[in-house]
């Protein structure tokens, strides 16, 4: 996938648009802030001021406290609210913030399948969640806090310059020249904040790693029998150790480039006394002047300061944006698809491969598999795919899906291009039972039918899982299907493997469709289990179309043509007998396999 | 998070957490107290130089003797900002570290466990609150956050009484009335809004912890189980594809955590904090103003110059604002403190397995014998036998091939043989010994086992094998060889260097068959007398099955080796076969009188699968 690049107000654009649409609120209350934030500083600032002004002026008991509470209250009042405001965009910020993530990975179910499960796909999708899965740092927070926090400062800054301005234009220029070097100063550090991102990000992804794979239940066994507990703990030492020197590093120079920024500071507070207790000295300014002065002078710098950080993390924010709007305004992999119905497809439907080439593209290589395969499965037609691994026969079953797009040349259902359909459609025509079994943690006929509970066809369940056997052992466990999967919640269901499979069953069922695709279903079943479960598939594809891949060659008995790709290229191709009798290499892997169960035959027909 | 009231368990709490802070880095503690301790006195040195300009300006003195001493006071303040700033960033830097040594405890801690316990549900429910525990705060630092602020405070209010007490003394001898007055209706309505600030907060809390376990009992929500790996594989994304299964994750992934009922909750406590947020504002701004109404007082008076009302304002809202803040911090300390119980809780669980002391005798010849008598077992929380009154024994050099359909106990046996669980009844014996009086650490050293969900970790391929950093190369690239990874091992230009995947390092991908061989390969580094295979070969196609079959045959030779495995093809070299159903043997003996026994378990297998092949 091309990666667009944006601009910072371009992403800013972006979130103003993401929070009008689904949260608007924060928005306001960032604008109020806006006007609150200058107005406390400025409160802030003249408050000794006027207290020193009113006993300088001695003004009577009585006056000096209405004066100082009223100021008070209204200070209190400005401050009070912007920050409970704050405090209030803050949990909509949150929520926010983690509803993006969950939109991410929605998103992540709908791009073209092929990107998703590519190796950029995967890391483009993690670095989404991660920029998003920091706290108040997340990009969709931190761009608010910041932009709102540029805008509250600038305006202040304006006004402390004003303020010191009417004392003297020329020292405003001389705190704006210190201002400017300490900026430098924090430009330079920024930069090498930025140089370490790199190394940090390293480190980062190692301590998770190490963190995940200690704690990894299912690597206990593993752990435990070959005693890597010292091993782990080495790797996760050093991975800390790193972090370790890494920070003090950082610490190191951080506090050498602050050294000169501190003695700027000396300069300028040395500077502002001189000037200031002079021209008080000579009688030229009140005492109460002095110190608003004074304070404007050191305040005035720090709003240098706040300026350049948040210039900084701006950028920031802005590049870890990038992650977040680049996945989420990724085309969804239903564009640029026919819009034809599968319904208008008599069944059983016949598949053609033509001409067809397909190569995985990663970022330093391209690998071809296909190249100009051709390959017809007549209407009801069973099919078996064997070949060793790596021969490409998932590769042939993910384009026929739809997961890839072949390269050149195309696939027909019927005679029809299978571009013509809109790719909901086109994987509505298909069953699938896929080596990786998925069932989350869902109500049980949620968790079969993958659609919501409102939209189960209760019947049409009941059927499916009667066919698949599970019907009377669900009654018998006393499960209803109402009840939860997995453990998240006390007495979830929990299933055995061979059940699992039944099940597996029982959703292909539901869903009919007209192909039926079994990729290496049963793998992990012992004999009787597996047998069981053939011969249930065999049932279920009479009068379907369909296509078996197994490594193990057993299911090839019950398939009326036998394919056997071997470094994507169709070697050879016929019923059992035939391949058996033309003595290749389909032959030679059935002997090998069978070598025992052939000698057994041998042995007990003598 | 479970309600804690009492503030001895909070003492409690807070001690056991700052004790493992100490354990983990001593030096953070008195780096960040030094660190604010100075900081501390360099804002009093500003507040006193202010007020000494103040008062020498109002008496009319000569610039040149008033900036003399402004400028040593400066040259020292600059002194020590560059100390404070030093001990703060180190501070800062050890936090880091800090961090990520705590946080990486729970998973130590996974790697001693008793692994029955970490299956079990009480860890699952133990590992899942601190999960949530630490989803609304930031780990550790919070508690860092905390305590920052807790020293501050304190160090500053110490500060302010060491700097500004002489104001005491003018307040008692001053006769004014009003200063009383204002003190003590200030500090009146600050605590007024302080309680209410506080209550709010509680309240905010209160239904913070109300909703987040609403979202999980009004309908479960998935949305960062989903996302961030835990119950979805982005190989998952094909299923959703294929049966539209959209809507039904949008539900449990965005909507369920975004029902209009739960977002009215989360405005409502939103609303709390808000209301909080205010009021300590106002308490913090009522204290400040009451100290400048009181010194000014004080100074209208003529009790107190201009420099110090400064100073003794300063000291003054210093002094209150301190003792205001840490009735906050306080209790906001309890409560990340309390954040962190269920991990405290996960690392103080006990190990409950009986593990004894005996040596292991180390035997040149090998001659180790195990026998199962009358094991019985039940997983925990589980009502049925994995095992039932299950007898076993095995001899050195033999070669063990072990059938029977899923669930019928034939993992159970590998991992009580392991001693992963220890069985309910029975026992098992090593040359006459109960297992359990060995060192476990010894007694393991005599098992290697590739388990049908063998892991291998993203880290060097070497390393892998040898389960350790130090390893002995040429060894580790034998192991690779027998177990036939050699020629992909040659065309890695790293070698055993090599990353594998690239979640670790950007590393080589291998494939599914090609871990199983390097599981195999770790399996044969080990040495171990006996060697355990749990269907190693499911995931291959049938030649490297055959290699990998073939090769062991070979090299079992020296080791005594059990198979499992649902190919009975596989396990016909082996000279005696056991029949597991149902949690028992029903069957041993070799293939041939195996396949004689008529109606037997065996026979039903064998036929299921060799109807294929004929």
């Amino acid at each position: 996938m091309e990666r667009k690049k944006h601009s910072t107000v371009s992403n800013l654009w972006f979130w103003g648009k993401y929070y009008l649409k689904n949260e608007p609120k924060v928005l306001w209350i960032f604008a109020g802030n806006l006007l609150l934030y200058p107005c406390f500083h400025m409160l802030a600032l003249y408050f000794p001021k006027v207290t020193l002004g009113l006993i300088e002026g001695e003004a009577a008991p009585e006056e000096l406290v209405l004066v100082l509470a009223g100021y008070t209250l209204v200070h209190l009042t400005a401050k009070g609210i912007s920050q409970a405001m704050l405090a209030r965009s803050d949990m909509m910020l949150n929520m926010e913030r983690q509803n993006v993530v969950f939109k991410i990975f929605l998103k992540s179910l709908r791009v073209n399948y092929a990107y998703a499960e590519s190796q950029e796909g995967r890391d483009d999708f993690r670095k989404g969640v991660e920029v998003q899965n920091k706290g108040d740092d997340s990009a969709s927070s931190r761009f608010i806090f910041i932009v709102g926090g540029l805008a509250g400062t600038v305006l202040t800054f304006g006004l402390y310059s004003t303020v010191l301005g009417i004392l003297n234009r020329g020292m405003v220029l001389i705190l704006l020249g210190l201002a400017g070097l300490g900026y430098l100063l924090d430009l330079r550090e920024n930069r090498f904040q930025n140089s370490l991102r790199q190394e940090e990000a390293v480190t980062g992804k190692h301590y998770n790693y190490m963190k995940a794979a200690m704690g990894d239940v299912l690597a206990a066994k593993d752990i435990r029998i070959f005693g890597m507990g010292q091993w782990l703990r080495e790797r996760m030492d050093g991975v800390v150790g790193a972090k370790e020197k890494l920070e003090r590093r950082r610490a190191v120079w951080v506090w050498k480039n602050g050294l000169l920024g501190r003695a700027l500071n000396l300069v300028r507070d040395l500077g502002a006394y001189a000037y200031l207790i002079y021209a008080a000295s000579q009688g030229d300014m009140a005492v109460s002047d002095f110190v608003l002065y004074f304070g404007a002078i050191t305040g005035f710098s720090g709003f240098v300061r706040e300026m350049a950080s948040g210039l900084a993390g701006l950028k920031q924010s802005s590049e870890d944006t990038e992650w977040v709007r680049n996945y989420l305004e990724m085309p969804e992999e239903n564009v640029s698809q026919g819009s034809r119905h599968v319904s208008e497809l008599a069944r059983p439907v016949s598949i053609e491969f033509r001409d067809v080439s397909f190569s995985y593209h990663s970022r330093e290589r391209r690998t071809q598999v296909f190249s100009h395969l051709n390959l017809r499965i007549k209407a009801g037609e069973k099919l078996a795919l064997v070949g060793a691994n790596g021969a490409g026969k998932t590769t042939l079953v993910k384009l026929l899906c739809g997961f890839y797009e072949p390269e050149e040349g195309g696939i027909y259902f019927n005679g029809i291009n299978a571009a013509e359909f809109s790719r909901a459609q086109r994987y509505s025509l298909f069953s699938v039972v896929f080596q990786e079994v998925f069932f989350p943690p869902v109500r049980v006929d949620e968790s079969i039918v993958l659609q919501k509970a409102a939209c189960v066809d209760q019947d049409r369940l009941r059927e499916a899982l009667k066919k698949a056997d599970m019907w009377d052992a669900f009654q018998e466990m006393g499960i209803t299907l109402d009840q939860y999967r997995g453990n998240l919640k006390k007495g979830g269901v929990e299933l055995s493997g061979g059940q699992d499979q039944r099940l597996l069953l029982a959703r292909a069922l539901y869903q009919d469709g007209g192909i039926l695709v079994l990729d290496e279903p049963t793998a992990a079943l012992d004999p009787i289990a597996e047998s069981q479960v053939y011969d249930a598939y065999q049932k279920f594809s009479d009068g379907k179309t369909s296509v078996f891949i197994s490594h193990r060659l057993a299911s090839t008995g019950f398939s009326d043509r036998i394919v056997l790709l071997d470094r994507g290229k169709i070697v050879e191709m016929g019923s059992h007998q035939e391949l058996m009798e033309k003595n290749g290499l389909y032959a030679e892997m059935f002997r090998i396999q069978s070598s025992y169960y052939q000698a057994e035959q041998e042995g007990t027909g003598a | 998070m479970r309600k804690v009231s009492d503030l001895k368990e909070h003492l409690r709490n807070t001690k056991t957490v700052i004790k493992m802070v100490n354990q983990l880095d001593p030096c953070w503690l008195p780096l960040c107290a030094a660190g604010h301790l100075l900081k501390v006195a360099e804002g009093y040195l500003a507040l006193i130089l202010s007020a000494y300009i103040l008062d020498a300006l109002s008496r009319g003195g000569g610039f040149e003797k008033i900036f003399k001493v402004t400028a040593v006071f400066c040259g020292v303040i600059f002194f020590l900002s560059n100390v404070v700033s030093w001990l703060q960033l180190r501070a800062e830097a050890k936090k880091a570290a800090l961090y990520s040594r705590y946080h990486a405890l729970t998973g130590e801690k996974m790697l001693s466990m008793d692994f029955s316990r970490i299956n079990s549900p009480e860890c699952e429910i133990l590992k899942r609150r601190i999960q949530e525990d630490l989803n609304w705060s930031a780990g550790l630092y919070s508690v860092f956050g905390s305590v920052d602020q807790i020293l501050r405070s304190a160090l500053n209010l110490a500060g302010a009484v060491a700097v500004g007490f002489p104001v005491m003394g003018v307040m008692f001898a001053s006769e004014l009335a009003g200063t009383w007055v204002t003190l003590l209706a200030a500090v009146a309505v600050s605590a007024v809004t302080t309680v209410l600030a506080t209550g709010w907060m509680a309240q905010f809390n209160q239904r913070l912890d109300c909703f987040i376990n609403s979202m999980g009992g009004r309908a479960p929500f998935l949305g960062w189980q989903f996302a961030t790996g835990g119950r979805f594989h982005y190989q998952n994304g094909k299923d959703v594809r294929i049966y539209g299964a959209h809507d039904l994750m949008k539900q449990y992934a965005l909507d369920n955590g975004n029902l209009p009922e739960d977002l009215a909750a989360y405005q409502k406590l939103s609303g709390c904090l808000g209301k909080s947020q205010f009021c300590q504002v106002a308490s913090g701004q009522i204290l400040e103003g009451m100290a400048y109404i009181v010194v000014g007082l004080l100074a209208l008076a003529g009790s107190v110059t201009m420099g110090n009302v400064l100073r003794y304002g300063g000291c003054i809202r210093n002094l209150f604002g301190e003792l205001d803040s840490l009735t906050k911090t306080i209790p906001e300390l309890f409560l990340n403190i309390q954040k962190h119980m269920s991990t405290m809780e996960l690392l103080e669980l006990e190990n409950e397995m009986y593990k004894g002391s005996l040596p292991v005798e180390k035997r040149s010849d090998g001659e180790y014998r195990i026998e199962f008598r009358n094991v019985s077992f039940r997983y925990p929380g589980s009502e049925q036998y994995a095992l039932k009154d299950f007898s076993l024994k095995l001899k050195v050099g033999e070669r063990l091939a072990i059938v029977g359909m899923n669930g019928s106990g034939k993992t159970t046996m590998i991992k009580l043989l392991c001693r992963l669980y220890d069985p309910d009844k029975g026992e098992i014996l090593l040359n006459g010994v109960d297992i359990r009086k060995f060192r476990q650490e010894e007694y393991l050293k005599l098992f290697s086992v590739v388990f049908q969900d063998f892991r291998l970790f993203s880290l060097p391929l070497g390393e892998n094998v040898a389960a350790d950093c130090h390893y002995d190369r040429e060894k580790v690239e034998r192991c690779l060889w027998e177990a036939g990874l050699g020629e992909r091992l040659e065309q890695m230009p790293e070698g055993l260097d090599a990353f594998l995947y690239k979640d670790y390092e950007d590393g080589v991908e291998i494939s599914g068959g090609e871990a199983q061989k390097i599981a195999i390969a770790r399996a044969l580094c080990k040495d171990a007398p006996f060697i355990l295979l749990d269907e190693p070969t499911a995931a291959l196609d049938p030649i490297s099955e055959y290699e990998i079959y073939r090769g062991f045959d070979r090299i079992a030779e020296r080791t005594t080796a059990i198979y499992i495995s649902h190919r009975l093809s596989s396990c016909r070299f082996c000279e005696k076969i056991a029949v597991f159903h149902e949690g028992r043997i029903v069957q041993t003996g070799s293939h041939e009188a195996l396949l004689k026994d008529e109606g037997g378990k065996y026979l039903e297998l064998w036929n299921a699968q060799a109807q294929y092949y004929q």
